[in-house]
């Protein structure tokens, strides 16, 4: 081997040796990587659940709250079939009717201005029969005559809110 | 290999593992419709007035001492007195206890004994009204003729 060949041979004995060292770098590295990283590809599916309609009936048993000038509540139950809780915030009233017309026009009560509730209604998930009221909801004019006393005035609502 | 190629194998991207994805929550809007109901309140009927006693002014007139309870609140109460078919109000818009002395003329009985009864209105609209209730006849009046 010429004197000259030497100084090439190991510059390249250099080379492979830091190629070789670099490689097992990367290839630690690689191993790590490999060892985190990982893909998978195809298809799942779920199925968003069906919300259950919501529904408002007349209470049972509601309290006689309704004097000349005075304010009284709306009272009703709620069924949620729902499994999870709703709040209703907001409100919107349709008309008033009076069990006894003739002797009590639906015209001595009047419905509250519908949209946000003072209080949210919150029903829990599964409710069958939650007794529920609006305060204030209904106002009575100062002269309704005498045969409005013990009258009932039914609303129909609409609560709005959301899952809770 | 050359020195540049080593150097290029040195520059490996590592892929960052990318962290766990926000939960984005959605909520299901809910509506609910039906019927609801309040009820107009009744005037309760007012008890009966208590007749404290009864006295005799100079042989002429009996003094009843009568006294009445509260009425519940917005409500007002008038106590009348009845003989025969006469009524005449003693109290009128009583809306506390109370009580008075009537004086009525022996003369005027006609051989009945004053009967006193309570009615009962609401203050803001007086034509809501309860009563007469149970009367208390002050029979005392009757043996001072």
């Amino acid at each position: 081997m010429s004197a000259h060949s030497r100084p090439k041979r190991r510059g390249r004995r250099a080379l492979r040796v830091l190629w070789l060292t670099s490689l097992c770098l990367f290839g630690s590295a690689g191993v790590v990587l490999a060892t985190w990283a990982a893909t998978g590809s195809g298809n799942g599916s779920d199925q968003a659940l069906t919300a259950q309609t919501v529904t408002v009936t007349v209470s049972a048993s509601p309290t006689a709250d309704l004097y000349p000038g005075g304010s009284g509540a709306l009272q009703f139950q709620v069924n949620n079939p729902n499994p999870y809780a709703i709040s209703f915030t907001s409100v919107t009233y349709g008309s008033v009717t009076s069990s006894s017309p003739s002797g009590c026009p639906a015209s001595n009560v009047t419905a509250a201005a519908g949209g946000t509730l003072g209080s949210a209604i919150n029903v829990a998930a599964n409710a069958t029969a939650a007794t529920e009221s609006i305060p204030a909801a209904l106002s009575m004019s100062t002269s309704a005559p005498d045969a409005c006393q013990g009258v009932t005035f039914t609303v129909p609502i609409t609560l709005s809110g959301a899952q809770s | 290999m050359s020195v540049r190629r080593a150097l290029l194998l040195l520059g490996v991207t590592t892929t960052l593992s990318v962290g766990p994805s926000t939960a984005a929550w959605a909520r299901y809007a809910a509506v609910g419709g039906g019927g609801t109901t309040d009820v107009a309140a009744t005037v309760p009927t007012p008890p009966a007035p208590t007749i404290g006693g009864t006295t005799s002014a100079l042989g002429q007139a009996c003094l009843v001492q009568l006294s009445w309870t509260a009425p519940p609140a917005g409500e007002e109460y008038t106590i009348t007195r009845t003989v025969g078919t006469t009524k005449t109000v003693v109290k009128s818009a009583q809306t506390g206890a109370g009580s008075t002395t009537d004086t009525v003329l022996l003369s005027g009985l006609g051989g009945n004994a004053p009967v006193y009864t309570v009615s009962a209105d609401w203050i803001t609209d007086v034509a809501w009204t309860a009563g007469p209730g149970p009367g208390a006849t002050a029979a005392g009046c009757l043996s001072l003729i």
